[in-house]
């Protein structure tokens, strides 16, 4: 009995760490590290956009919330690239590691520009140049250090 | 016996040879161009610097990395089936860009891919899309052109496979791929933003073993020349958008997830995000409509 239920809860470990890998296709974990990273960003964006969009009602907490949530993801952003892992399903360019220094500053930059955005947010319509700074902030990154 | 199957042979096969030769010359050679008109157009800067942006000149001939999207150095390398092609230089130099030309050459660079010297240019450079383009457009765009920046860098040498690399065998492509099929932009806007001006397609569409496009396909989505991976399909079955969604994208980067643009597309939503909102609404009008 005792050696089912262990074949049951391995067969339930195998089957969810499958379901995780086969979600993006990514092998490498030190590679997914940084997906997830890069997913959780995205997910606070979202929160920030669909708020100024006023798809959901604009809450002063939660978005100030988001923002420093973004503010802290972009600061261990470096820490999760710091080895220079790849995988086939990876985006990331090789130039990540050959300019670390200019890679690290923008990510302290989105950083810094989100920690102050929640500082000073008090309403709606300061999500505006926020979110925009945000996108200023991935997009830079992104043009010259992602596929 | 064997010298008179041999002489007959070559009576056969030499001219034979010499028609296949002519015939060559003939459909490979380039066009005879006039020079063009001018009296008639009066430029507009604004309006160059809009169908600068909306073409995306930038996008493939700055230098790699560069932050000037201005300054046309080249150097970016698009690997292909055919070979490595390298951006050319193509700033306003006049010993290693573009700044010796005159309005003729630039136009029937554009509209009928052909360099000054009477060359075929490999259609790497998009002249395909291009030859749709305004001829008001192209005067806009070389008045405004005139006033970039100018970079010494030379050009690097495409390195190319045999026989692609012979730029006479571009005229049996041009044959094959470029139609001179001209439409008003006034009628359609939307299509000349994405077709003409934007060539998406160039990209986004599946090529096949010669290079051209395959329209059965369109905007499906294509082998990445860039880099590894596929750029994806913007066709509406796989895309899923909404309008405003893709508008939103073409304007801030952000896709419906929030995942922010990357790569070379980067800079393509950089200058698309400098045109006007109605012209953002028409690239996506033509987007949804893609069947």
């Amino acid at each position: 009995m005792v050696s089912l239920t262990l074949k049951f809860i391995f067969m339930v470990i195998f089957l969810s760490s499958t379901l995780l890998l086969a979600h993006t296709g990514v092998k490498n974990e030190d590679v997914m590290k940084r997906m997830n990273l890069m997913k959780s960003m995205a997910e606070n964006s979202k929160i920030l956009g669909k708020m100024l969009k006023k798809k959901i009602p604009f809450n002063l907490e939660q978005a100030k919330s988001s923002l420093i949530e973004i503010s802290k993801l972009s600061r261990s952003t470096p820490s999760v690239f710091d080895k220079m892992a790849m995988d086939p399903k990876s985006e990331s360019k090789m130039i990540i590691w050959e300019e670390f220094d200019n890679f690290r500053d923008l990510s302290n930059k989105l950083a810094d520009d989100t920690f102050s955005a929640a500082k000073n947010l008090s309403d709606v319509e300061d999500l505006k140049p926020a979110l925009k700074n945000i996108a200023l902030g991935c997009k830079g990154c992104h043009s010259r250090y992602r596929e | 016996m064997k010298a008179l199957i041999f002489n007959r042979t070559v009576l056969i096969t030499l001219p034979l040879f010499i028609i296949a030769v002519i015939v060559y010359t003939l459909i490979t050679q380039p066009k005879k161009l006039t020079p063009i008109d001018l009296s008639l157009l009066k430029a507009n800067l604004d309006n160059g610097k809009k169908v600068f942006l909306a073409s995306g000149c930038n996008s493939c001939h700055i230098s790699e990395g560069s932050d000037n999207k201005y300054l046309l150095t080249g150097g970016q390398k698009f690997f292909t089936n055919f070979g490595t092609f390298v951006a050319p230089n193509i700033s306003n130099s006049k010993e290693h860009g573009i700044g010796s030309w005159n309005f003729s050459d630039f136009y029937n660079s554009i509209k009928f891919g052909q360099s000054p010297l009477g060359e075929h240019y490999f259609p790497a450079f998009p002249y395909n899309s291009y030859q749709h383009m305004d001829d008001k457009d192209i005067y806009d765009l070389w008045t405004y052109w005139k006033t970039l920046p100018s970079d010494e860098t030379p050009s690097q040498v495409h390195d190319l496979v045999f026989p692609f690399n012979i730029r006479r065998n571009i005229g049996i492509w041009k044959i094959l791929f470029m139609k001179d099929k001209y439409f008003d932009q006034t009628i359609d806007r939307s299509t000349y933003l994405v077709e003409a001006l934007g060539h998406c397609a160039e990209c986004h569409t599946p090529r096949n073993y010669l290079g051209g496009l395959k329209k059965s396909v369109w905007m499906k989505g294509g082998i990445n020349p860039s880099g590894k991976g596929k750029i994806p399909s913007i066709h509406p079955e796989d895309l899923k958008w909404t309008k405003e969604e893709i508008m939103e994208y073409l304007s801030s980067g952000f896709t419906p997830d929030y995942d922010m643009v990357g790569g070379k597309m980067a800079s393509v939503v950089e200058n698309i995000s400098q045109l006007s909102d109605l012209d953002r609404e028409l690239i996506a009008d033509y987007l949804l409509r893609i069947e």
